[in-house]
C-alpha cells in the first residue's frame, strides 16, 4: 500500500502547494484587503473604511441586480447544459451506424475556443445578416429583423441560447461515459419484470449515473457563473445593463472605473455564493457515497 | 409492434437531427462567412452557400501583420504551461497516490477548493502581484496564472488515472532491487502516458483559449495572444467578418485535432476523477 514518507510526500506536493497559495490563496487574501477600502476615485484617495462597504454596495440597488441576472444566468445555462447534455446522451448511447461521427460533431461546440464562440454567435444573432432571422423566414415565420442582442428583454434570453451551446456537450460527454458503464444485465433483468423505458430509466439510469450527475452540475455551476467572454463580447452587459453578470461588473469596476475596493467587494459576494453552492453539492455528494 | 419500432426510430433520427442542426447551426454561418468575397457580406437575406467560393480570407487573415505573431505567443504560452503544469502534477499525483504523509488528506483539499476559484474574483490582486514583481506584458507572468488555474484540475486528472496504476507492479520492481524512482520512470510513466497526455491535451486547451488573463496582463500589441488579437479584424467602425471568421476557423484547427486525438483518455480521466473523488 502507500509508502509512508513524510519527507518525500511535503518535497512532491510542494510545487503546486506552493504555486496555490502564492496564486490563488494569497490573493485572496489580498482582495479581501482591498474590499475593506474605498477606492471610488470620486472620493479621492483610497481610505480605510472596514465592513461599512459591504454594506453600501447593496443601497444602489445595482449589485442586487448584477446577483439576480447571475442567477438567473447561472440557473438557467446550467439546467439547460444539463438536461440537453443528458438527452444527447441518451440518443448517442444507442447504436447506429456514424455514431462516432456524430459524437465528434455535436463536441464541437465545447472544444471551440470561447472568444470565437462568442464572436460566432454575435454574427448569428446579428438582425440582417445573421442567420437565426434568416432561419426564422426560411421556416415560414416571415422576415424578422430582430435585433436579439439590442433589445433589453430579449438580450438575456440570447446570452443564455448561446451558453448553454457553448457548454452542453461537456455534460454530454460525462454523461455519456457515465452510460456506458451501467450494467447491462440490470437493464435486461428490468425487461423480464415488464418495466417499460421510463420506468428503466427512472430506476436503474438514473441512479447508476447520479455520482457523475451531481459532479457534472456542480462544475457547470461554478464555470457558468465565471464565464466572462460570451456575455463580454456579445453585449458587453448591455443593453441598459440588463446582461451585467458579477464578473462582467467585476471587470467593468476594476479595469474600466479603476475602483478596485468596490471590484474587490463583488469578488467577495461572488465567492462567497460560489463556495456555498459547491459546498451544498458536495454534501449531496457525500451523502450519496454513504448510502 | 412493428409500427411502434418505426415510430421509436423516426424519434430516434429526429433528435439527432435536431441535436446536429443545433451543434452545428453556428459553424454553418462561421463558414459561409469566411468563405464569401467581401461584395458578398451584405446582402440581405445572407446566402447560406455563397454564391462565388473565395479563399482570400484566408489568406487575408494568414497575412495580417500580426497574426502569425499571435499565433506564436500562444503556442508559446501554451506549450510551457503545459510542460511546467505536468511536471509539477505528476510529482503532486504521485505523493497523492502512492505516499503517506501527515495532511494528506488536508492538501488534496486543497486541490479540491481550489477549483472552485474564479478567475474573475482573482484577477485584481494577481494583477496587482503581477505588476509588483514586474511581470506585466510579460509571457512568465502570463504563464504562472495559468498554471495556478489549470494545476489543481491536472493534479485530479492524473491522480484518477494513477489510482488505477496497481501497486505491485512498482512493489515487484523495487523487490527486485530498483529504487522507488526506478519503479516511477520504468513502470508508472509508460502506463500512465495516455493520462499525461490527456490531461496536457486539457490544459493546452485551455490557455490556448483563454481570454481574461491575456486580456488584462498584457497591453504590448506584440505579446497579444490569439484570443485578443482576433479583435483586431473587428475595426473600430465596422468588423470585417469574412478575414474574423476565417482567422477563428484557423485559430480552431489545432485544438479540434488534438481534441479528437485525446477525447477518450480525457473522458475517462475525468468521470473517473468524478465517482473515485
Amino acid at each position: 500500500m502507500r509508502t509512508r514518507s513524510t519527507f518525500l510526500g511535503y518535497m512532491l506536493i510542494g510545487p503546486s502547494i506552493l504555486l496555490l497559495i502564492v496564486l490563488l490563496f494569497i490573493p485572496l487574501v489580498y482582495t479581501v484587503q482591498i474590499s475593506l477600502q474605498d477606492t471610488d476615485l470620486s472620493h479621492g484617495a483610497p481610505k480605510w473604511i472596514g465592513l461599512a462597504g459591504y454594506v453600501d454596495s447593496w443601497k444602489d440597488g445595482e449589485l442586487l441586480k448584477v446577483f439576480m441576472h447571475s442567477t438567473v444566468w447561472t440557473v438557467c445555462v446550467a439546467f439547460f447544459q444539463v438536461v440537453i447534455g443528458l438527452v444527447a446522451a441518451l440518443l448517442l448511447n444507442r447504436k447506429f451506424r456514424f455514431r462516432w461521427l456524430v459524437r465528434a460533431m455535436v463536441l464541437l461546440p465545447w472544444v471551440l475556443p470561447g472568444v470565437i464562440a462568442a464572436l460566432t454567435w454575435r454574427l448569428v444573432y446579428d438582425s440582417q445578416f445573421g442567420f437565426l432571422n434568416s432561419l426564422i423566414a426560411k421556416l415560414g415565420f416571415g422576415q424578422h429583423a430582430t435585433d436579439w442582442l439590442g433589445t433589453p428583454g430579449l438580450a438575456m434570453f440570447s446570452v443564455i441560447l448561446a451558453a448553454i451551446w457553448k457548454g452542453f456537450p461537456f455534460a454530454m460527454l460525462m454523461l455519456l461515459a457515465a452510460l456506458q458503464s451501467v450494467p447491462h444485465d440490470q437493464y435486461e433483468a428490468a425487461k423480464i419484470d415488464g418495466a417499460d423505458g421510463l420506468r428503466q430509466f427512472i430506476h436503474i439510469t438514473l441512479p447508476s449515473i447520479s455520482g457523475v450527475l451531481k459532479t457534472v452540475i456542480m462544475l457547470v455551476s461554478i464555470w457558468t457563473f465565471n464565464y466572462f467572454e460570451m456575455i463580454y463580447i456579445l453585449t458587453g452587459g448591455g443593453p441598459i445593463r440588463s446582461t451585467h453578470i458579477a464578473p462582467t461588473y467585476i471587470y467593468e469596476l476594476s479595469f474600466g472605473h479603476f475602483n478596485f475596493g468596490e471590484a474587490s467587494r463583488v469578488s467577495v459576494f461572488s465567492f462567497i455564493f460560489i463556495f456555498l453552492i459547491s459546498l451544498f453539492l458536495i454534501r449531496q455528494m457525500h451523502k450519496n457515497e454513504r448510502n | 409492434m412493428m409500427i411502434k419500432r418505426l415510430g421509436t426510430r423516426i424519434i430516434f433520427a429526429g433528435g439527432i437531427g435536431l441535436l446536429m442542426f443545433f451543434s452545428l447551426f453556428p459553424f454553418m454561418q462561421m463558414l459561409s462567412t469566411s468563405l464569401k468575397s467581401a461584395d458578398q457580406l451584405f446582402t440581405f437575406p445572407p446566402a447560406w452557400i455563397p454564391k462565388n467560393i473565395t479563399f482570400s480570407n484566408f489568406t487575408a487573415a494568414w497575412e495580417h501583420k500580426q497574426f502569425i505573431h499571435y499565433f506564436m505567443n500562444s503556442l508559446f504560452v501554451s506549450v510551457v504551461t503545459c510542460i511546467l503544469v505536468i511536471i509539477v502534477s505528476v510529482l503532486a499525483a504521485y505523493s497523492f497516490t502512492r505516499l503517506e504523509f501527515p495532511g494528506r488528506k488536508f492538501f488534496l483539499n486543497v486541490i479540491l477548493v481550489s477549483q472552485m476559484f474564479c478567475m474573475s474574483a482573482i484577477v485584481i490582486p494577481l494583477y496587482k502581484i503581477v505588476s509588483a514583481l514586474g511581470l506585466l506584458n510579460s509571457f512568465p507572468g502570463l504563464i504562472l496564472a495559468y498554471m495556478a488555474f489549470t494545476v489543481p484540475v491536472a493534479v485530479w486528472l492524473l491522480r484518477s488515472f494513477m489510482i488505477n496504476i496497481p501497486f505491485d507492479m512498482e512493489e515487484s520492481a523495487m523487490m527486485e532491487g530498483a529504487t522507488k524512482l526506478q519503479a516511477f520512470m520504468k513502470v508508472v510513466v509508460p502506463l500512465l502516458r495516455p493520462g499525461i497526455g490527456a490531461t496536457a491535451a486539457y490544459v493546452f486547451l485551455m490557455t490556448w483559449q483563454e481570454f481574461l488573463f491575456s486580456l488584462v496582463f498584457i497591453t504590448d500589441p506584440l505579446k497579444r495572444t490569439l484570443p485578443i488579437g482576433i479583435m483586431d479584424f473587428k475595426g473600430q467602425y465596422e468588423t470585417n467578418w469574412g478575414t474574423m471568421m476565417a482567422a477563428s476557423i484557423i485559430i480552431s484547427i489545432p485544438v479540434f485535432i488534438l481534441f479528437m486525438v485525446i477525447q477518450k483518455q480525457l473522458i475517462s480521466g475525468l468521470t473517473e476523477g468524478a465517482t473515485k473523488g
